[in-house]
């Protein structure tokens, strides 16, 4: 698959004192693996190359357009390892440098021209807005549960897969409808998946990264695993949880053996899910033409990896 | 450790000749479909993905405990509740009371209640509104615990059982029982049977209102006393409220969910923010009217303590609702159970203060 660079000098002014800087920032650290999505789902529809840099442009500007934001909201120090944009620079320059790139997503995808393509974009920005804006709304919430995670995470997660998936075959201007919602579906299971597994991270599951732990639970937020080994504690055992600063005693509170098995049974749910999007799978295959059954081979491989974060 | 991997789906669209059997459950003796996913719902294009799982998968309780959830027996009190104050009324009152034609007629409401729940779980699972959205209905159907073909015999049968329970209060008034009655079928299918029905325009109240309300309280006091004055209508408007003031605190519980499944309740058409100023508007008006009730019906000042618990449930409900920051809140899971609470209260404190009324008036 090639790689394309996400952005050059050109895109932004150089009048802007540390705007470039910032971004330089913010995008070398990245691992783009959204916009890599698109030039893997890109690649069968045979699409020119700058459309497949234009696509992958749009979904890092978005994807990194919240995480500027995000990272104001929750005053996290820290972005990819490095010090977050708001600390570093200042929250106004946060907050302004996320605003800029949303709107030159906007005059990017204007200038290409395809007006379904600037609606599907609109739509899914206001998703991924509505999603952080009830994701707030549960910090500190340490009732939540599954089934709540799991519509906040449809709108903010799942709704930036679903358009990597759309995207090239709405700038191909293929806009069948039946087609877009099975990609639809394709992409909800797969950023439901991602989260999944990045929330399994903070409680150092398969962390091969050996990302920090506890972050969340740290932050007062039950993420979607949490909110599962959480569901069925008593109320001493909540409190007890909310206050543990390390894994040991995460484990002294639920025990060992009973997180075991909701790790298990967690798994068995998300294998679920990936079986599902085989299934889907295999409905797109007969959507396809013959020129486009390798993205079938392609999208087969991603869940796997995606959740168990090991080929 | 990957578990293995052992899910089966099929995906069938309506116009396939096994989509009905598969939606209904009849279409194996040893197997469940599960929906898992529904696409263009409600649409010549339907299309539905089904999980097959083997019976003895799906963790299916005894007999009696799928009845139980699919009843909805803890919802029996919005039922129970007004018919057992008209008795009370219609002693205090000192109307002449046929005690058999009051038991076969609570026994018929009781068959019916359960009736209309299962009927509503069948029409939801069929028409898509439990696919769409898992928090509605008693998803027994969507868990596998009993196939939407049994739901529907069962809502037959309890129907048929409470038509012959009915049958001494049909003998004894005959067109005022047909009247109620087909009065209270067309609310019952207007609900949820008829396509989406009145919930779906978020009208879904409004049969709630009147079905368990002064549909209900007028058509049991002609049933046991042969009499209606205003305060049967009254206390059925109150229960009414009280009725449908619960669905709609379980549709807030849900709103997100029913608002992006675009099932329409009233509620999530209202929004969060104004649902809230909604539903307190509604406690505010239960409560003026319950106070103007009570002020007439009372003989004695000390009559109306009955109601403190009542007025701490209101207040309960008030301070949740005024705490709870979002749709997603968890503060707003068990919201609804404290509306049954309060419509418990309501019914307990109607009962106690018409008793009160009798024995003073003795």
């Amino acid at each position: 698959m090639k790689d394309y660079k996400i952005f050059s000098e050109g895109d932004f002014p150089a009048y802007l004192p540390k705007l470039n800087a910032l971004y330089d920032d913010l995008f070398s650290a990245g691992k783009g693996f959204r916009s890599k999505l698109i030039g893997m789902v890109s690649g069968p529809l045979a699409l020119p190359d700058e459309v497949v840099r234009l696509l992958g442009q749009t979904i890092e500007f978005i994807h990194n357009a919240s995480l500027l934001h995000d990272d104001l909201i929750d005053r996290s120090p820290l972005r990819r390892n490095k010090t977050a944009a708001w600390l570093k620079y200042t929250p106004e320059y946060a907050v302004l440098a996320g605003d800029y790139l949303l709107a030159r997503v906007m005059v990017n995808l204007s200038r290409f021209g395809n007006l379904r393509l600037i609606q599907y974009t609109a739509e899914i920005i206001s998703d991924l807005l509505e999603g952080e804006w009830m994701q707030d709304t549960l910090v500190h919430d340490w009732n939540v549960q599954l089934g709540q995670l799991d519509q906040v995470h449809n709108l903010k997660t799942a709704s930036l897969f679903k358009w990597c998936i759309r995207a090239p075959f709405i700038a191909k201007e293929n806009y069948d409808p039946h087609l877009h919602e099975i990609l639809e579906k394709l992409g909800e299971l797969l950023g439901l998946l991602f989260q999944r597994s990045d929330d399994l991270l903070d409680f150092n599951i398969r962390n091969y990264e050996k990302k920090e732990v506890l972050g969340d639970l740290k932050s007062g937020y039950l993420n979607s695993f949490g909110a599962y080994l959480a569901h069925d504690l008593s109320t001493d055992q909540r409190e007890a949880l909310k206050k543990a600063d390390d894994l040991d005693e995460v484990m002294r509170v639920v025990g060992a053996e009973a997180f075991q098995r909701k790790l298990d049974s967690f798994d068995r749910m998300n294998q679920q899910v990936i079986d599902l999007y085989a299934h889907h799978l295999q409905s797109l295959k007969a959507m396809l033409a013959p020129s486009q059954q390798e993205l079938i081979q392609r999208m087969e491989s991603l869940p796997g990896p995606l959740y168990w974060r090991k080929v | 450790m990957k578990p293995g991997i052992g899910n089966r789906f099929i995906t069938l669209s309506r116009t396939d000749e096994r989509f009905a059997a598969y939606l209904d459950g009849t279409f194996s003796e040893v197997e469940r479909a599960l929906p898992v996913d529904s696409f263009h719902v409600g649409t010549p294009d339907e299309k539905v993905t089904f999980r097959i799982v083997g019976t003895n998968e799906t963790q299916t309780p005894s007999r009696a405990g799928v009845w139980w959830r699919s009843l909805r027996p803890l919802l029996l009190p919005l039922t129970l509740g007004p018919v057992t104050t008209i008795l009370v009324y219609a002693l205090a009152m000192g109307w002449a009371v046929d005690w058999w034609l009051g038991l076969s007629s609570l026994l018929a409401v009781c068959c019916w209640h359960g009736t209309a729940f299962l009927l509503n779980d069948y029409s939801d699972h069929l028409t898509g509104v439990d696919r769409l959205s898992r928090f509605g209905g008693s998803q027994v159907i969507q868990l596998g615990w009993a196939t939407a073909h049994q739901v529907k015999l069962w809502a037959f049968w309890l129907f048929a059982l409470g038509l012959v329970l009915g049958i001494p209060a049909l003998l004894a008034r005959t067109w005022t029982m047909l009247f109620i009655g087909a009065t209270a079928t067309l609310l019952v299918l207007t609900f949820s049977y008829a396509g989406r029905g009145l919930k779906s325009w978020g009208l879904g109240n409004l049969p709630v209102f009147l079905g368990m309300g002064p549909l209900l309280t007028a058509g049991f006091s002609l049933a046991v006393a042969g009499r209606v004055n205003s305060s049967v209508l009254i206390v059925g408007s109150l229960f009414g409220i009280g009725a449908s003031l619960c669905i709609q605190l379980r549709n807030m519980e849900n709103l997100l969910a029913h608002a992006q499944a675009k099932t329409g309740t009233l509620v999530s058409r209202l929004g969060f923010d104004r649902s809230k100023w909604f539903v307190t508007a509604q406690l505010l008006i239960f409560v003026v009217i319950l106070a103007l009730f009570v002020g007439w019906q009372a003989n004695r000042p000390l009559q109306v303590l009955v109601f403190l618990p009542l007025l701490g449930s209101v207040y309960r409900i008030f301070r949740r609702l005024r705490e709870v920051r979002s749709p997603l809140s968890s503060e707003l899971i068990g919201l609804w159970q404290e509306g049954l609470t309060f419509h418990l209260l309501m019914g307990l404190g109607l009962n106690l203060l018409l008793f009160l009324v009798w024995q003073a008036g003795r």
